[in-house]
């Protein structure tokens, strides 16, 4: 459910949002579609991805899904080919795998930097060509406090979603005189996951805002860096985490 | 469109550039807004080009007796408030080796300390889940030639909002660092002796930015926006810089 103050500065736009079927990425995808832009929704599962698309239309707005497990390079780029163009490019899909480093296997290693890391990679690097050529773009890559605060249980993590922060600030600089716009924001704890609302109610308690935070307000903020109205905002990393972690 | 119905803003600093941008920005959002500046004359050419829902009070920041007739004049006509933000400010270059006691002493004065004693003294008035929003500055964790004193004020606004952030954690109220890059006011002009000398310094900060090119004024006002309206509600103790990327890569 989009803000009720949202207002239509994305008409004429078409947004592509990575793993847009849950979380994040839906709650991304719905306030993108209420700020006026055809959401180009992915994910891996055809029927979560048209309940995402049926709810966006059943709102007004437009929207159609694609699917694509990026954990493969393959369909990253098929992907990337068969969205066209984009004016907006949320890069949202990923995993997350905790524990300690001992116990992570070199596959799950791989497995985490091929989806976190690799696959927005290789869509920026045919995607964001064309936004220079148009002159216009915005990129948002999802990072997180984790990739900015040392814990434990997150070395690996958190080194995908720094690598994600770093894209942003190198890729601000390298399509920033074409006009193109590229930053990060790193959620602190938010609510993703109904099963898991417990493990969030005690990590939200750590918060300075002593809650965890809604998917709804991630999406905002997402909604506001892609509008014009963050125009000179870029290559920045913002901190979306209820004050537990400043920049 | 009102992202702001129903609001009640101070804005410090509110006859020009940045805030006046701010209060326009509010106002057009449904705010109502009390602008502050040290000379009535030009508060009234802001009030002119805000039209209706503003208040102006002049104030000079940095004196004790006019922030409590500010506050007494917000609380009277609105009883209460719920977005504060503190945008006065000075900037004078020197070198160090050539600092004087006298522009060190003025500096800390407007951009340090009044700026924490405006805050103490609004807090009374701030209404839970309120906002407040210190305009900081990108110098204040880039070094740049002549800026030590005003960085040093900018970076010290930047730890306040840390601060209060944890104090204020059971009232609600979030408090965030906006930091603008270089941005093109009015003041450009001024420090050129032809507009091609101007242009001839805006085309140095353009150089120097990744977009290619300075920010406006407005492009302050919306980023204010969005830290002072709902869009924002789970970034607290925060800073968002607002620069072209200037100092970001």
């Amino acid at each position: 459910m989009a803000n009720p103050t949202v207002v239509r500065d994305l008409e004429g736009k078409v947004a592509l949002v990575t793993g847009a079927t849950s979380g994040i990425g839906k709650a991304a995808a719905i306030q993108l579609a209420a700020q006026g832009a055809a959401v180009i929704v992915h994910g891996r599962d055809a029927d979560r991805g048209a309940a995402v698309v049926a709810e966006i239309e059943n709102g007004g707005g437009s929207a159609r899904f694609v699917g694509a497990d990026l954990g493969e390079p393959a369909e990253a780029l098929r992907l990337a080919d068969e969205v066209g163009d984009v004016d907006i490019l949320v890069n949202n899909a990923g995993f997350a795998w905790f524990g300690p480093s001992a116990e992570l296997d070199a596959k799950t290693l791989d497995q985490l930097f091929a989806a976190n890391v690799q696959a927005p990679y290789l869509l920026v690097s045919v995607l964001a060509p064309k936004m220079v050529a148009r002159g216009d773009g915005v990129i948002i890559n999802l990072a997180s406090r984790a990739g900015t605060v040392g814990q434990p249980n997150t070395a690996a993590y958190g080194a995908t979603k720094a690598a994600l922060a770093s894209f942003a600030r190198s890729w601000a600089a390298e399509y920033g005189p074409a006009g193109i716009r590229v930053n990060a924001v790193s959620p602190g704890p938010v609510y993703t996951n109904a099963a898991e609302r417990e493990v969030f109610d005690s990590l939200g308690e750590t918060t300075v805002l002593g809650r965890a935070g809604q998917p709804q307000e991630i999406a905002e903020v997402i909604g506001f860096l892609a509008s014009p109205r963050a125009s000179y905002i870029t290559g920045t990393n913002v901190a979306v985490d209820g004050g537990r972690a400043g920049t | 469109m009102s992202r702001l119905d129903g609001k009640i803003a101070v804005i410090t600093g509110g006859s020009s550039g940045i805030g006046l941008a701010t209060a326009q920005r509010f106002v057009q959002e449904g705010a109502y807004v009390f602008i502050t500046g040290r000379r009535q004359s030009e508060l009234d050419k802001a009030k002119a080009l805000i039209g209706d829902g503003v208040t102006t009070v002049a104030v000079d920041s940095t004196n004790s007796a006019d922030q409590d007739r500010l506050f007494a004049t917000v609380l009277e006509e609105k009883g209460g408030l719920d977005i504060l933000v503190v945008n006065s400010g000075r900037v004078e270059p020197e070198e160090l080796g050539k600092i004087t006691e006298e522009n060190f002493d003025l500096t800390f004065d407007l951009n340090a300390r009044a700026t924490l004693f405006t805050v103490q003294k609004a807090l009374p008035l701030m209404r839970d889940g309120g906002s407040v929003i210190l305009i900081g500055s990108v110098a204040g964790y880039t070094g740049i030639n002549g800026y030590t004193t005003y960085s040093a004020t900018k970076a010290a606004l930047r730890s306040y909002t840390r601060t209060w952030t944890r104090e204020s954690k059971d009232r609600g109220i979030r408090f965030n660092t906006l930091s603008p890059g270089p941005i093109d006011t009015p003041i450009m002009d001024l420090q050129a002796d032809s507009p091609e000398g101007a242009d001839a310094i805006r085309a140095q900060f353009a150089a120097a930015i990744p977009l290619n090119r300075m920010g406006r004024p407005e492009e302050i006002a919306a980023a204010a926006l969005f830290l002072a309206s709902d869009d924002s509600s789970f970034v607290a103790g925060a800073e968002l810089s607002v620069d072209g990327g200037f100092a970001q890569v």
